[in-house]
């Protein structure tokens, strides 16, 4: 387990506060929070006048936050054709017009410590994505500890717990602490980093009566806090630590994979609604000497995903395509990073229609013979 | 497309009566109105729905399809498996929320240019009362 | 609510019994190589499941919560010489002869046992209901009408059309016209009212392609959304591309859909895909004079006309 966390300014905030303050942030920010539209809990840009509809109360919106800090459709260029001079044409290339700062709003510590695994993706090593890194220097992520973990939920199994702080500026723990799903009165808004300290003290939290702690309480506020860490999640103690990294070394070869990929149904259910996948693809669109050059989400479970100009395709089956997402998530990405690609949000097991998910995987992993 | 105030209606015309049947209009120097851009297609049996749908939202306020008469068609029944599939997109387009009269079908021969330009003209000036199509956001 | 809705699971235990041994009987006489049904998955719902042994055979359940559609997951197996068993019920059957009719699956390689069906529960409200009324609805089949899949409420064909076994009793059939009451509240909006109806549930879609995928009439090799030249969709999920792929979906299905309802049923973010199929079978039924448009017919209703079909030019 990492050391605990170093708060950098610690607030209260009533609940009764919160649509304040999401109005207030709406002004100059562009704000994701978690909304229920038709019955299911989204993930979304919300403007000042859907405030109404933030749904704390979820643990699992359907899909994961990370479109705040990677849209499913980003522009990244703006071509057009224009006059030389010289008689001829050349093309003018302008980058991508930057999006206003953004605060995610209401985010589990599953999702914000998956924004910061992938990060490490995106902003270590060889090359830099300068276009990410832009986004997230703009973005402030406000996470709100899990008072109830869901049936799927399993961030325990992984270094992180339903109060932990990874990739959060600010987190709010409810002040009556785990285990109501009312989550209390009144939250505890915790800022680990400099970003939090400010956004902490900046003129919308005030407008929304961001208030100091009470005297004598910071030895509740620990209490609560530890119990946060401290929390058990249903799946998580089920599966236990996750620790097939190695073993999965062996099992490249393994007739597993054809058997349990033989129901995928090579949708990109569990790609998109997962806060570490984080694949894209690059496309123009254009028309009349002008266009727009885009990322967009891929997906390594569709069959279009390694098919290369000349007709050949090096994962031709269901069965390459399933092992490559789990031994990306299991064995690959921690033998680069020291770290499973998973926070164990448990999306994966809500959502993918013929139950085929990372835990499964895990757990079948280990009875394997390598 | 849509800035100035004359509509462009996209009409997919089939070679062997339609097109023809627009050029003999040209020809016989009727007048018409010049919002229709031409799409030449081999058969209104061709015309694929989402060509429509498309057209719709790269610019255009209306849509025209133009083919063979029924038992007239060169392919001898592409346009009977055309009208099927358009009098069941009409609906389809109105429901998603494209007013219907911005959507028309219909037969003209390679003889019938004063059909041709009267097609046109009535079409036109529908489209325009109904004023420009409304879009959908695109990244362009 | 169809007569045929009386969920019973007794008869569906029974069924399962028989299933199990007629799948270990098929297996192990070499009949099949493999066979197509549900086993009980991670959390107690059935999964798709294809056993290869006899004593694999013994996992396959049937129970009212088999709501896959398993007749799609013959296009994994379309090379080959191996003959296939599967278990259908009604929809089930409706979705292979889907297949079937689109020549998609030579029916000789294929071992069908049908069941004939007493009404399937939703998996998602039964997973949520509490442990005594989903024990009552699961044993004892107590069991309100909203808990049922939605495509039991217009069933009309809870028999296996397409069987070379039949486990179990007929049911009851139940023919009446197919209703669309929800169609006909989307048409009595205006059009603008519509166009913002439809944009707001295409926002939603996430482009996952589940519920292209799980399509049984969605079987073309390869699919014209996955080209690139032509580029039919554009990869941008900007509302005009969304409502691209939605319009494309259904009405390329149109005339073909067997109304099962699992594109809806699998959508993660719940867009209500059958506003769209409902509504051209609607028409189908109208305007071309098919009664029943989801029952897969020699001929789909597109892919013929007739002399007297009504007159484009006068619809306007």
């Amino acid at each position: 387990m990492a050391q605990s966390p170093v708060p950098k300014a610690t607030r209260l905030v009533k609940k009764a506060g919160l649509g304040a303050w999401l109005t207030a942030l709406a002004a100059d920010n562009n704000v994701m929070a978690p909304v229920t539209v038709d019955g299911k809990p989204l993930f979304r840009w919300i403007g000042a006048g859907e405030v109404g509809q933030l749904d704390l109360a979820a643990v699992h919106t359907v899909n994961s936050p990370k479109g705040g800090v990677m849209p499913q459709t980003e522009p990244m260029l703006t071509y057009s054709a224009v006059q030389d001079g010289s008689g001829g044409k050349t093309l003018d290339i302008k980058p991508a017009a930057e999006d206003r700062p953004a605060v995610l709003f209401g985010v589990r510590p599953c999702d914000a410590a998956a924004i910061d695994l992938v990060g490490k993706v995106y902003l270590t090593g060889e090359f830099t994505d300068e276009q990410y890194q832009a986004r997230r220097d703009r973005t402030t992520v406000v996470a709100i500890a899990c008072a109830a973990p869901a049936k799927a939920c399993f961030c325990t199994s992984f270094d992180l717990s339903p109060g932990a702080v990874r990739g959060a500026d600010v987190v709010l723990y409810g002040r009556s602490g785990p285990g109501s799903v009312a989550e209390g009165d009144a939250y505890y808004a915790i800022a680990y980093t400099e970003r939090g300290e400010a956004f902490l003290g900046g003129a919308a939290a005030k407008a929304a009566g961001v208030s100091d702690l009470p005297a004598g309480e910071a030895d509740k506020l620990e209490k609560i806090v530890a119990a946060f860490r401290g929390l058990a999640t249903p799946l998580g103690k089920k599966l236990g630590k996750v620790d097939v990294a190695d073993k999965l070394e062996s099992l490249f070869e393994s007739a597993y994979w054809e058997k349990v990929s033989s129901r995928c149904l090579s949708c990109a259910t569990c790609t998109f609604v997962c806060p570490t996948c984080y694949c894209f693809g690059v496309a123009d669109t254009g028309a009349g000497g002008q266009g727009v050059r885009f990322r967009y989400w891929d997906f390594c479970k569709s069959p279009q995903f390694m098919l290369m100009a000349g007709g050949h395709d090096p994962r031709p089956a269901k069965k390459n395509r399933t092992r490559q997402r789990f031994l990306h998530k299991l064995n690959y990405h921690h033998n680069r990073c020291g770290e499973y690609l998973c926070v164990g949000c448990g999306r994966c097991v809500e959502s993918c229609p013929v139950g085929l998910h990372l835990p499964l995987v895990v757990s079948d992993v280990r009875g394997l013979q390598p | 497309m849509a800035t100035s105030q004359e509509p462009v209606i996209v009409g997919f015309l089939c070679n062997w009566c339609s097109y023809a049947g627009a050029d003999s209009a040209g020809t016989g120097r009727m007048v018409q109105p010049t919002n229709v851009r031409i799409i030449r297609v081999p058969c209104s049996g061709r015309v694929n729905p989402r060509f429509i749908l498309r057209a719709f939202q790269r610019g255009a306020d209306g849509v025209l399809v133009s083919g063979c008469h029924p038992n007239d068609c060169h392919y001898s029944t592409g346009n009977f498996f055309a009208r099927r599939r358009l009098l069941l997109l009409k609906r389809y387009l109105e429901y998603l929320g494209i007013e219907p009269a911005r959507f028309e079908t219909h037969w003209v021969s390679a003889s019938e240019g004063q059909k041709w330009a009267e097609v046109v003209r009535s079409m036109a000036e529908r489209v325009k009362a109904l004023g420009p199509s409304p879009k959908l956001p695109s990244l362009l | 609510m169809p007569k045929s809705l009386a969920l019973d699971p007794k008869k569906m235990k029974e069924a399962e019994a028989a299933l199990r041994t007629q799948a270990a009987k098929l297996l192990s006489e070499g009949t099949v190589t493999v066979f197509l049904g549900h086993e009980e998955g991670w959390d107690g719902l059935p999964v798709p499941f294809f056993a290869t042994t006899p004593e694999e055979a013994k996992r396959l359940v049937w129970n009212p919560l088999v709501a896959f559609n398993l007749a799609k997951y013959l296009l994994d197996r379309l090379t080959g010489e191996e003959k296939v068993g599967i278990v259908v019920n009604g929809c089930g059957s409706l979705a292979l002869d889907r297949l079937l009719k689109d020549r998609r699956f030579p029916r000789e390689r294929l071992f069908v046992v049908g069941i004939p069906c007493t009404g399937l529960l939703d998996p998602d409200k039964v997973l949520a209901l509490p442990d005594e009324a989903r024990q009552a609805a699961l044993e004892g089949g107590k069991a309100e009408p909203g808990l049922f899949l939605k495509r039991c409420g217009w069933c009309d064909a809870p028999n296996p059309v397409v069987a070379d076994v039949v486990l179990g009793e007929k049911v009851p059939e139940e023919a009446g016209p197919q209703q669309y009451p929800r169609v006909e509240e989307i048409e009595k909006m205006s059009p603008a009212e519509r166009a913002a109806h439809f944009k707001t549930l295409y926002e939603k879609c996430i482009r996952c392609f589940a519920c292209r995928n799980v399509c049984p009439a969605c079987s073309c090799r390869e699919c014209s959304l996955d080209q690139w030249e032509p580029l039919w969709l554009g990869k941008a999920t900007v509302p005009s591309e969304q409502l691209m792929y939605h319009f494309i979906r259904a009405f390329d299905v149109a005339g073909r859909c067997i109304r099962c309802g699992e594109c809806e049923r699998v959508c993660s973010v719940g867009v209500p895909l059958m506003e769209l199929n409902d509504k051209l079978m609607k028409d189908i039924t109208e305007l071309f004079g098919v009664q029943r448009p989801h029952v897969p017919a020699d001929v789909e209703p597109l892919g013929q006309w007739t002399e007297g079909d009504a007159d484009l030019e006068a619809a306007h």
